[in-house]
């Protein structure tokens, strides 16, 4: 490709980052470094000589490692028993350990609160008949965090490495295994480095995820971590420059910790130059497959405890402290279908996230081909900064969207009029992360070479992209993508503060406004259930409509 | 091939999206009112519907209104500080509900618009109660309801436990409810910081106030961050007890029966304004207007406090808040629902001291809860089961509920209260200073309590 054309691409995927991610930023954390006109170090210094601050970035970083650790040993096991063998039943039990993807937050939040509460949580009370001691879920600190947030983000790593699986070359394998290689060599030697990107692609948007996760410790109440901290100071209403200051050593941190990872374990990767087309998923012997189905279950019924809870609160007419409700009524199920404001949220959030998907897509297979592909100067910096989003606390980048279009040219798409269009750009910005990783893992497992051959034969660089690569790299392109819609739908920082009349509101704000009140508590709860039925249903679809690419990612 | 049959399909989807965007933008007729509030759905739609009769019987025409719901009374003045410093207006002409403390602030910073309420209204409301003021001088703020604080609790755990239900403050305090209570965020919940300051005047004097607070935080298995968190907590069964606002207790009570239950601690029971304002360069200044004093007419009282579908009640759900006008409490008398009380008779004769209540909700309560409860909850759980393990020797409670030099007194904590500014870049720094002083203050005692009693 010729030099200014290539320096165009990443000109203007870079702009758009700096206009709707870095400028926001700015705006919002300038208040930590810029007093009264004047530059000052003085609160950065502040954030560290605060002892709830100080020790805040120690325990986020435990939580961080243990979280990507714990995460790693749960589904990298699992991705290569689904890639490895073929058994009754492998769709559904690979779609069921998804399903932490569809539980919107705050019902998720609740279910857990009224679940595993102290005394009359249903888990304790369960436990007291069976003559058992009460657990004090909620207040374990450290260790039920951490156990909360890998139940919450193993599909992440699960789909990435389950990608990376797929686009591994049979022959490979099979070629190791006729030099004499056993199976766990070939897996060490062979498998294990060529899918190295995509557990980096995996293990780095965990790892960030898990430092700056905010739902996870603020419902258990372990408030000394960074995120909760900046959480905390943002909602007051006289906000310290020391708060500022602590969301940038959060950012710093991440990027630092990225760039890190990136030199330590993101070298380039092993790009294989053609793929296999026999799958070399074996038929599982019924004992084998009884193991697997074990492995899969175990780990899909310890994840899908909120998303029970939730279905028994949209069906409680009461509940209170007891094991199952009291009474039932299907009255705030009928009820999501007979009110307006209901149906109106889920018909904008399917519009803001379907929007912001196609935004991702266009977004994050240039940055990613830029980053990997192209030689321009500065591709690291773009790699990064497409990274950020992750380490950007939704808060801070929602009042940031907020200062942007509250005057100037901007101000007409601000949240005062129709909030469409910043909703959009805000939810593609805070899911492109996942993409850029995505795309950027198929890309460094499938060779230049292939591209290069296109050319050969006369093809224009754009049409060996789109020929050549674009197929090649669809599993990665559809994971980026699944990740992005599912957590666009589920977005609540921007929809809270950037959504402010209620034609508008996309369901999780909708969800909020609702569980805010007692009394309607359970029609959020059933709200909720209709928002997991309708990821279900659109990530199924997707499976139909594309269901070989789908396939080719699951290997089924 | 392959790439079209992606590409295809994708731009058709795109192009589809984009339609449905356009339709989405169609113009809406403009509203001829604008609020912003904090207060739940409920309550919005019962005074949305009540008005727009009431203005179409008195001036023949209806009111669109259009609700801005940004999220809490915090979020809701954040904002509008925001707004008012980069215009003159923000396009929303009033500010319905939230704690007096915020509108008070917004007033302070030339944000909202005073009012001249016809003479009919003004002989009805209050100036003052339990010492409280009910409205701006100068017609700023008006209450449109008052709330009072309680203990609410979960009966039903309490009772299978063979505990003694809470009737005090105290009760809160006490060793028995260690890891069983929670509290909410006084830096984020300005109800919560009120409720912390009548804890204190319902003692003698200061020490024996924080005292008493420095307990009830040391027995907190968390922090939340909204006071209407704690309902819940207590529904849930998380937590046995926590103190809670009146209206939030009867909202829960109302949705999970009587497994749950409210007390209003007797003898120090303030009831303090839930205001509405008119805000600075408000675009629709007639409507505005008139909703206020709909609200504060006996027909928009009565929604407040009657039950749902009563003559001159809400039409679907009821609201239980505490109507400010006094004829309202006579008219209505033995048609109010249930756990109302008339404030001008039941407060009796607790009077808050509002003067300094007023400096120390603002500026202390919230940074001293953090110093001494919220940066050390471990710590501070951990010394005080010491204690309660020594069965309270005096070597030990003594340090535990002793404050920093420049707290110790009532004056002195006054003088340093005011010193807590946050205008300048010195007074932020200042006030830095002194609050991460208070912080390592505490955490060195907390832990010398923990050392002391291993020996």
């Amino acid at each position: 490709m010729r030099n200014w054309r290539r320096y165009i691409l990443a000109g203007v995927s870079g702009a758009f980052l700096v206009c709707f991610l870095v400028v926001p930023v700015l705006l919002s954390i300038r208040a930590g470094f810029i007093e009264e006109g004047r530059p000052t170090g003085f609160w950065l210094g502040r954030v560290f000589a605060d002892l709830a601050g100080r020790e805040s970035l120690l325990n986020s970083l435990k939580v961080a490692l243990a979280t990507t650790a714990g995460v790693f040993l749960l589904a990298v096991p699992l991705a290569v028993l689904a890639n490895h063998y073929d058994f009754r039943g492998k769709r559904i039990a690979s779609a069921m350990l998804m399903l932490p993807m569809i539980l919107p937050p705050f019902v998720g939040a609740m279910a857990i609160r009224k679940l595993l509460a102290l005394d009359g949580g249903s888990v304790n009370l369960i436990l007291h008949a069976l003559g058992l001691a009460k657990v004090d879920w909620l207040g374990a600190g450290f260790r039920g965090v951490v156990i909360l947030e890998v139940l919450h983000l193993y599909p992440i790593m699960f789909l990435n490495a389950s990608a990376a699986l797929a686009n591994v070359d049979p022959t490979m394998l099979e070629a190791s295994r006729n030099l004499g290689a056993s199976r766990w060599r070939t897996f060490r030697r062979v498998t294990l480095p060529l899918i190295r990107p995509g557990l980096f692609a995996g293990g780095t948007i965990v790892f960030i995820w898990s430092f700056t996760e905010l739902g996870t410790p603020l419902m258990m109440g372990y408030d000394r971590v960074l995120p909760v901290q900046v959480y905390n100071g943002l909602k007051v209403l006289d906000t310290s420059p020391k708060t500022y200051s602590m969301v940038f050593v959060m950012l710093s941190a991440s990027v630092g910790l990225y760039g890190m990872g990136r030199l330590l374990f993101g070298g380039a990767a092993a790009a294989m130059a053609g793929r296999g087309i026999a799958s070399m998923a074996r038929k599982a012997r019924p004992r084998t497959a009884a193991l697997v189905w074990l492995a899969f279950g175990g780990v899909t019924a310890l994840a899908v405890v909120p998303h029970v809870g939730v279905v028994l609160m949209a069906v409680a007419k009461r509940w209170s402290a007891t094991i199952l409700p009291e009474s039932y009524t299907f009255a705030h199920l009928a009820a999501v279908f007979r009110q307006e404001r209901t149906w109106n949220s889920i018909v904008n959030s399917l519009r803001y996230a379907s929007l912001a998907t196609v935004v991702d897509i266009v977004l994050g297979m240039t940055i990613a081909y830029v980053v990997v592909r192209l030689r321009v100067r500065g591709r690291s910096w773009l790699d990064s900064l497409a990274m950020l989003p992750l380490a950007v606390p939704g808060l801070v980048i929602a009042s940031g969207y907020v200062a942007l279009t509250a005057a100037g040219p901007l101000a007409a798409i601000g949240p005062m009029r129709n909030p469409t269009l910043i909703l959009v750009i805000a939810y593609s910005v805070r899911r492109l992360p996942y993409m850029v990783r995505s795309i950027s893992a198929g890309l460094q497992q499938t060779s230049e070479t292939l591209e290069e051959a296109a050319r050969n034969l006369g093809a224009t660089p754009l049409k060996s992209v789109l020929r050549i690569t674009v197929p090649l790299i669809s599993a990665n392109v559809l994971a980026g993508a699944i990740l992005a819609f599912s957590f666009a739908m589920l977005e609540v920082s921007d929809s809270l503060i950037l959504a402010q009349t209620p034609d508008f509101y996309p369901i999780t704000k909708e969800i909020y406004t609702l569980a805010g009140v007692s009394d309607t508590k359970f029609l959020a709860a059933a709200l909720g259930t209709f928002g997991m039925v309708l990821l279900t249903a659109t990530l199924v679809g997707a499976n139909l409509l594309l269901g070989k690419r789908l396939g080719a990612m699951f290997r089924v | 091939m392959g790439a079209m049959r992606v590409i295809r399909p994708a731009a058709a989807a795109a192009v589809a999206l984009l339609v449905l965007v356009a339709c989405g933008c169609k113009k809406k007729a403009p509203p001829d009112l604008v609020i912003v509030s904090p207060h739940n759905k409920k309550i919005e739609a019962e005074f949305e519907a009540a008005f727009r009769a009431w203005h179409k019987q008195q001036f023949g025409a209806d009111v669109k209104i259009e609700w801005r719901d940004i999220g809490g009374t915090t979020d809701v003045t954040r904002f509008l500080l925001e707004q008012y410093k980069r215009a003159p207006s923000s396009g929303i002409d009033l500010y319905f509900g939230g704690g007096g403390p915020d509108h008070k602030f917004l007033t302070a910073r030339g944000i909202t618009a005073p009012v001249k309420l016809p003479a009919e209204i003004m002989r009805q409301l209050p100036e003052t109660i339990t010492g409280v003021r009910q409205y701006d001088p100068d017609g700023h703020w008006h209450a449109a309801a008052v709330s009072c604080f309680g203990i609410i609790y979960n009966a039903k755990l309490m009772r299978e436990k063979g505990m003694k239900f809470p009737e005090s403050w105290d009760d809160l305090a006490s060793p028995s409810m260690y890891g069983l209570i929670a509290a909410a965020d006084g830096t984020q919940s300005g109800s919560a910081r009120a409720a912390y300051e009548m804890i204190i005047q319902s003692e003698p004097n200061w020490q024996a106030g924080w005292a008493k607070l420095l307990k009830i935080f040391a027995n907190c298995r968390r922090f939340t961050a909204g006071a209407s968190d704690i309902p819940e907590a207590v529904a849930n069964g998380d937590i046995l007890a926590g103190a809670a606002i009146d209206f939030y207790a009867y909202d829960q009570i109302a949705f999970s029966g009587d497994a749950v239950a409210f007390v209003r601690v007797a003898g120090t029971t303030a009831f303090t304004p839930d205001p509405i304002s008119l805000l600075k360069g408000a675009p629709h200044p007639t409507a505005a207007k008139r909703f206020i004093e709909f609200v504060l007419s006996q027909r928009g009282q009565a929604l407040w406090c009657l039950p749902a579908r009563a003559e001159d009640g809400p039409a679907s759900s009821p609201l239980f808040r505490q109507p400010i006008r006094r004829d309202v409490y006579d008219k209505y008398a033995g048609k109010m629902l249930a756990p109302l009380v008339n404030p001008f008779v039941y407060s009796g004769d607790f009077k808050y001291d509002e003067a300094a209540a007023g400096v120390r909700i603002s500026r202390l309560l919230g940074p001293l809860m953090k110093a001494a409860a919220i940066d050390q909850r471990a710590e501070m759980s951990k010394a005080w089961k010491c204690i309660i393990d020594a069965d309270f020797p005096a070597d030990l409670i003594d340090p535990f509920v002793a404050l920093p030099e420049n707290l110790a007194e009532e004056a002195t904590a006054l003088e340093t209260a005011k010193t807590l500014t946050t205008k300048t870049a010195e007074d932020r720094r200042r006030t830095e200073m002194t609050t991460s002083a208070w912080q390592r203050y505490f955490r060195t005692k907390y832990n010398g309590i923990v050392n002391r009693a291993a020996k």
